[in-house]
């Protein structure tokens, strides 16, 4: 485990902005911190960057109790960002990654490799007054990864950029990850979690309401829905007889709860010929809407 | 430690390196010894060396004016045509034409000075004392006296100001004492003002710039704050320190410079024949007074009461920086620091004529006043006891507020978009941890 958030709470005033967080980050994951806005992500992920202090509870970073020294192993980059618009983007990343501890030599060593992998040597003596915000967002990205650390914290870290340049971000997170870099991804964006995450936490009003690896969560409330496409009629009498989410076209998703598949397979065949039979897992977004759903109706 | 001196190093490279930073720190004492100076030459470049006519009816004055090195006279017919004097000067360039009547010595009515420019108070006043000087040998001379007689009833005082307390047992000027009091009050007040709102353009420029999360992800806010305060610090005490120099070095030169120029003055020597108080009085006063004070320990008081003037209003600065997150609120934010300082000044104003006053005594040792007040009173002299406790309620105020900026700042910069009441920030300052 790279990180264990253990009993966590935290309290603004009169609001409880996380409320006994349990959960726990492996080593080399792409983790997702899902939830609605005002969830308590941002506190959490400030909780674990050392911005704010818990009023209780425990954080666990690389096997030991977190403390300063671990900023040099954090890298982090909020949604709220920035550069200095009218400092070289040389000058900056070596003053921010500087103040994380990191000696100035090791810095400049991994920026020219960084740029030099994304191809944007030239930046580096421009200001960021003079790029675009998409170009800022690829430097501050650089600035996040420079000091090579254990735990990467990225708060949607895809808005505003385009899709030539999300993919090259997604590609190095990929990397990162295989080369055991743990990355937590905070996002409110199912779809891209569905892409890119292996685990997942989702929080709503600072509790945690589910975690775990992503397909088991899909299996764990899959609905016995099964996609059917076919050629031919399916005779009306039959038709009533199932339990039919949708059906359009030669295409129709059943709810098949009851009896095993093969049974239902043999009432179809002697009308119609299968060309695609699979099931229908939930998507996140489906999952993450019940759940946040099934809370607030509470 | 070491992440605070980065803060430092970059929040002063940054400033110290811009060129208005540059330019103020060389224009300034420039302009001040400029200013100091300018009337002393222009008084003299106008006397520079003049031509007057003079047209003397009773033929009685003409040769009390001897031609000197600024001065050359002209004497004409008495019956030159004045009808068209503008038109005589300028075809003889003559810078002045002076005509004197026949007088009666007891009504001397009708004496006129005719320039095309502006003479100088130098010219015009040596003219009008040779006059006044021969009128007064004619009128002494009706009654039977000779004006060498009357020298010797002519007193010339100096009023030699010693202040008794030990601080101040030296000689004073009461002159000098009062410019330097000016000079120093108004120079904190402009650096209070100038450096603490740096100190709140820089934190709001990190907050709207949305770098500060980034910041504070890799150091405490209250070292990004501190740092910021410091830095800022730093490049004040290097102007200040620039400006001290340059002043002190140019003033010298211009200073000596001027003084053989000054004496060699004929107006001012023959004013001073004639026992009235001259500009070289004035100007010896001055460089008497300057000897009688003891600028290291002035210096060391002004740097004192700079630096935690400084660091006590730009925490406050900082803190009220944080809060601001559009530029509308920085007026009704920052109005409550501006009172402050601004009351300051104008007790400085009003306590150096009366520099022991109650009204001084107090407000001096008052800690939002003391670093203007304070530094104004002491060229006159202030008690030890006074001086003391002014400085530790200074120093107290800034441990104080520096730790309730930093609650306020740990809060503030991460909010957004919301209004923030007084009421919010003693909130945030209550709150532990």
């Amino acid at each position: 485990m790279i990180l264990k958030i253990e009993n966590v709470i935290k309290q603004f005033e009169s609001v409880t902005a996380l409320n006994k967080v349990n959960f726990s980050i492996k080593r080399g994951r792409i983790f997702g911190l899902l939830g609605p806005n005002g969830a308590g992500k941002t506190t959490l992920i400030r909780i674990i960057t050392q911005i704010t202090k818990p009023d209780e509870g425990e954080i666990i970073f690389d096997d030991s109790k977190l403390e300063l020294s671990h900023i040099s192993n954090i890298g982090y980059l909020p949604e709220e960002r920035g550069l200095y618009p009218n400092m070289k983007i040389r000058e900056q990343l070596v003053y921010l990654a500087s103040l994380k501890g990191i000696p100035i030599k090791t810095i400049k060593q991994n920026m020219l490799e960084l740029f030099k992998k994304f191809d944007i040597e030239n930046w580096l003596d421009k200001k960021p007054s003079e790029l675009s915000k998409g170009m800022q967002q690829k430097v501050q990205f650089i600035l996040t990864i420079l000091h090579k650390p254990k735990l990467i914290i990225l708060d949607e870290p895809f808005t505003g950029l385009d899709p030539i340049n999300t993919n090259l971000m997604k590609k190095e997170i990929r990397e990162m990850s295989n080369r055991g870099v743990s990355i937590i991804f905070s996002t409110h964006r199912m779809e891209q979690v569905e892409e890119i995450c292996e685990d997942i936490v989702l929080i709503n009003k600072g509790k945690v309401l589910l975690t775990g690896n992503v397909d088991e969560i899909k299996y764990k409330f899959k609905k016995n829905h099964f996609l059917i496409k076919y050629k031919g009629e399916i005779p009306q009498n039959l038709l009533d007889e199932l339990n039919i989410i949708s059906h359009k076209n030669n295409e129709i998703v059943v709810k098949n709860e009851f009896q095993k598949n093969n049974n239902l397979l043999s009432q179809l065949l002697p009308h119609i010929e299968i060309i695609t039979f699979k099931e229908v897992l939930p998507t996140l977004n489906e999952i993450f809407i019940d759940q946040v759903k099934g809370v607030s109706d509470e | 430690m070491n992440k605070i001196f980065l803060i430092i190093q970059r929040e002063y490279l940054v400033r110290v390196r811009k060129k208005s930073f540059i330019i103020t720190t060389i224009l300034v004492p420039l302009l001040l010894v400029l200013i100091m100076i300018a009337p002393i030459f222009l008084s003299n470049l106008k006397s520079g060396s003049q031509h007057i006519a003079i047209v003397d009816q009773s033929g009685e004055f003409s040769q009390i004016f001897e031609n000197t090195n600024h001065l050359n006279f002209i004497n004409l017919d008495r019956n030159t045509n004045l009808k068209n004097v503008d038109k005589l000067l300028k075809d003889m360039n003559w810078d002045g034409l002076l005509y004197i009547p026949k007088l009666d010595i007891n009504r001397p009515l009708g004496i006129t000075l005719y320039s095309r420019r502006q003479m100088g108070l130098g010219t015009e006043s040596y003219l009008r004392h040779q006059l006044e000087n021969q009128i007064e040998k004619q009128r002494l001379a009706v009654k039977g006296y000779d004006s060498d007689w009357l020298k010797q009833f002519k007193v010339k005082l100096n009023i030699n100001s010693v202040i008794t307390s030990k601080i101040g047992n030296k000689s004073a000027n009461s002159i000098v004492s009062y410019a330097l009091a000016q000079i120093m009050g108004f120079i904190l007040y402009f650096v209070i003002f100038t450096y603490g709102s740096m100190t709140m353009k820089s934190v709001v420029e990190e907050k709207r710039n949305r770098i500060v999360e980034v910041l504070i992800s890799s150091i405490k806010p209250f070292q990004l704050m501190m740092g910021k305060i410091l830095g800022v610090a730093m490049v004040a005490l290097t102007q200040l320190l620039i400006w001290i120099i340059l002043i002190g070095i140019l003033g010298s030169l211009v200073f000596a410079g001027s003084i053989p120029y000054l004496n060699v003055n004929p107006n001012s020597q023959a004013i001073s024949q004639m026992g009235a108080q001259t500009s070289t009085t004035h100007i010896e006063k001055i460089i008497i007074g300057l000897q009688s004070i003891s600028f290291g320990p002035l210096i060391g008081y002004f740097l004192f009461f700079f630096l935690f003037g400084y660091l006590m209003y730009s925490s406050l600065f900082a803190a009220v920086g944080s809060v601001i997150d559009d530029d509308t609120e920085t007026q009704t934010m920052t109005l409550p620091i501006a009172i402050p300082v601004i009351a300051a000044m104008l007790i400085m104003i009003t306590v150096i004529e009366q520099p022991q006053s109650t009204l001084a005594i107090w407000t001096s040792i008052f800690p939002l006043f003391s670093p203007i007040v304070m530094i104004a009173r002491i060229p006159f002299g202030v008690p030890t006891w006074q001086i003391i406790s002014s400085m530790i309620l200074l120093i107290i105020t800034f441990l104080v507020f520096i730790w309730m900026a930093g609650k306020i700042y740990r809060t503030g910069i991460l909010m957004r978009g919301k209004k923030v009441t007084f009421k919010e920030l003693w909130k945030w300052i209550r709150v532990k941890n």
